[in-house]
């Protein structure tokens, strides 16, 4: 199985928010690193079947997906950034509604229900309205209807927003059980989502993929890039404003400091290993915001 | 499908709303009932009015007149005295009864009443005389011809008007005409403007559009549930209505002529058409009900093209209610065509209260054909549209 994204164009007037972007997709798990506004939404509507290309676009083994029509959507499991519910109705509601429209026999929609509210820890909340529900388990609702049809293609867009520490964890953990013998393409715009269980990450920017590879290779971008110093406040003073920070802690006798940066940063500076997310901040220049 | 239905049920009907607008709904249907019969004096008058009316039917012979009846038999039997079909109250009679001595005032309705069902039984035969004048003016076109030769034909199948006690028909036309579309107008926005449009809104389209069946099944699932709610509607509305009728005022006068209603002999005085209560009832049902589905219709396509469910309650009730209303408080000046709108088929009245045939490619066609063949064509062309919308909607935003 291989869905092919080709050349895959999407002009809003004259912003681009996706631009001829390209990716080849075999089983696995993906991780599509950007910063807000780098189109990420946009490419996952798309490859979700609800938004059209202006041009280009998405084949699984050769075939369009449109023109695959219901027998892609058969197979799809896709998470909105942002998506809704009835206020009337309960958890188990929804997901037997939702198991209705992807076609599932009615008694597999049962049990598909109930394991999945247990999976994501709602199984109490099962005859509770999800209007009475906060942010966290509406999203972990959301990420249960992805999973209803048990899909082999899964596009989770942004999925641990609202989750707390510990939901980001289980989170992870499910991904990893999960993922087996499926393609899973989640967005995020924090990078420890994906550290752990993307096997591929894929970076970003304007609306156009800017590097594609292993979390190692990834991290290893900003090979002899990082660096670590102890200065006092005023040094770092200085240093904060020439270079990107990637951490900073005040530590007893100074501040010590990540520091990304092509030349040594700081006579006292020694390089250091490099994460993706030092590799992020070196391509975004933008400090995460957690 | 069938699980999907049950769920677009649901969410058309949700419990609060529904049950809301249901306890609104019977409230007014009392109200506009019991408040007729109160301002009419119903239930004082309901006695008289039986006996009056059958005995215009002839069936009975009322004691309590039989002093009055020589001498009134003598007046309603004479020829010149009528009343004019346009129903100028002819005082010569009136001087007549009274100089006569009537002592009762229900008589005195009585006698009226005979006398108009006598003018409406003799209207088809003025009618048609006044046709045929017509038809030899020297200035007429073909169509003109035409059409006046299709209304003499269908006037001269009128056979002498059956009357009887048919009070619970003249409470449902009345009903029909003056409550009924302006309700159930409403309660089919309210209820079927958010089946799509509630989805955008809820931000549940992007959901739906990505599942296997969201392109297809669901849009045929949505329009099923939308026919199903209507009917529900529809039914639970008349039903209620028809049935409180029913229970006050009696079932019977079914094979009168719909031309003696009661208290609103004016409505269809000169209408071609020649049916019975029943089959009046029965007509009008139908011909409401296929506006209601035709309109539900529209407000689907209206419902799939717009995120904003009060904009599609604001375009359906500008469609729906404001031709309605301009006929009802200015009813003059509008060309015949107007009827076809889907409130006034719903309202039935102006379909049937009078002859208005149009000339199309050397047949003669009636309004009401053409209102039912527009209904059809439009319901096709929205619910495609709604389909249409819908499937290639663009989760944007
Ligand atoms: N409906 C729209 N109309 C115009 N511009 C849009 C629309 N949707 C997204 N954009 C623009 O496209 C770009 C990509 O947006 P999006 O895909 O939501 O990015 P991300 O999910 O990575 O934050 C942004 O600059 C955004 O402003
Ligand atoms: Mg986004």
């Amino acid at each position: 199985m291989e869905l092919f994204i080709d050349r895959l164009t999407k002009q809003y007037g004259k912003k681009l928010a996706v631009d001829c972007f390209s990716l080849k997709l075999g089983k696995g798990v993906y991780g599509l690193l950007g910063p807000n506004g780098s189109g990420k939404t946009t490419l996952m509507r798309m490859m979700a079947d609800v938004l059209r290309p202006t041009s280009g676009e998405i084949t699984l083994d050769g075939v369009d997906i449109r023109k695959l029509d219901e027998a892609y959507r058969d197979i799809l499991g896709y998470l909105p950034q942002d998506f809704g519910y009835y206020r009337d109705f309960t958890a188990t509601d929804y997901l037997m509604y939702l198991s209705a429209i992807k076609g599932l026999e009615k008694s597999r929609a049962k049990q598909r229900t109930a394991e999945l509210l247990t999976l994501v820890g709602l199984e109490n909340e099962a005859k509770n309205k999800v209007k009475s529900f906060s942010g966290g388990m509406r999203q972990r609702l959301g990420i249960a209807q992805a999973l209803l049809n048990d899909p082999e293609i899964l596009i989770l867009d942004e999925p641990t927003a609202g989750l707390d520490p510990k939901e980001r964890i289980r989170f992870r953990n499910l991904i990893s059980d999960i993922s087996g013998e499926r393609i899973v393409l989640l967005s995020t715009h924090i990078v420890s989502d994906v550290e752990y269980v993307a096997n591929q990450i894929i970076l970003m920017r304007k609306g156009e993929m800017i590097m594609q590879g292993t979390v190692d290779q990834i991290a290893a971008l900003t090979n002899g890039k990082v660096w670590t110093a102890v200065l006092n406040p005023k040094e770092a003073e200085i240093v904060k404003t020439k270079h990107v920070i990637a951490n900073l802690r005040h530590i007893d006798g100074g501040v010590e400091l990540r520091i990304v940066s092509d030349e040594k940063p700081h006579e006292k500076a020694t390089p250091t290993t490099p994460s993706v997310e030092d590799s992020y901040l070196y391509y975004f220049n933008e400090v995460n915001t957690l | 499908m069938k699980s999907i239905l049950f769920f677009e049920l649901k969410k058309i009907f949700s419990i609060k709303k529904t049950a809301i607008c249901a306890g609104l709904v019977l409230l007014i249907l009392c109200v506009t009932f019991f408040g007729r019969a109160i301002a009419n004096n119903l239930f004082a008058n309901l006695p008289h009015i039986k006996e009056q009316l059958t005995y215009a039917s002839g069936e009975v012979t009322s004691e309590r007149f039989a002093e009055d009846e020589k001498r009134f038999g003598e007046i309603i039997n004479n020829p010149d005295n009528t009343l004019d079909s346009d129903f100028e109250s002819d005082n010569r009679i009136y001087e007549g009864i009274f100089d006569g001595g009537a002592t009762h005032q229900d008589v005195r309705d009585m006698l009226e009443s005979i006398l108009y069902i006598k003018a409406i039984n003799d209207m088809p035969h003025k009618m048609i005389a006044t046709l045929y004048r017509e038809l030899a003016e020297p200035t007429i076109s073909p169509e003109q011809t035409l059409l006046i030769q299709k209304n003499i034909d269908m006037l001269a199948q009128k056979g002498n008007l059956v009357i009887a006690y048919n009070l619970f028909y003249d409470y449902y036309n009345n009903f029909l005409i003056n409550i009924f579309p302006y309700i159930i107008g409403f309660l089919i926005i309210f209820f079927i403007a958010p089946v799509f449009a509630g989805e955008y809104s809820a931000k549940m389209d992007s959901l739906i559009l990505s599942s296997k069946k969201g392109k297809q099944g669901v849009i045929a699932a949505k329009l099923t549930a939308s026919m199903l709610a209507v009917t529900i509607i529809y039914v639970f509305v008349m039903g209620f209505y028809i049935l409180l009728c029913g229970a006050v005022l009696g079932f019977s006068g079914g094979e009168s002529s719909f031309l003696t209603m009661y208290s609103d002999l004016y409505q269809y005085m000169g209408s071609p058409y020649n049916l019975t209560m029943l089959q009046f009832l029965l007509t009008t049902l139908g011909i409401s009900y296929a506006a209601c589905i035709g309109f539900s219709i529209f407000t689907l396509c209206v419902s799939a093209n717009s995120s904003n469910n009060l904009v599609v309650f604001a375009i359906c009730l500008m469609v729906f209610h404001v031709p309605l209303l301009m006929i009802a408080f200015a009813d003059a000046g509008f060309p015949p065509i107007i009827n076809i709108v889907y409130g006034r088929v719903a309202q039935v009245a102006s379909l049937l209260d009078r002859f208005n045939g149009f000339v199309i490619l050397g047949n003669v066609v009636m309004l009401k054909e053409i209102a039912f063949v527009c209904l059809i064509i439009t319901s096709v062309f929205f619910g495609f549209g709604a389909w249409r919308s819908f499937k290639r909607r663009q989760v944007v935003n």
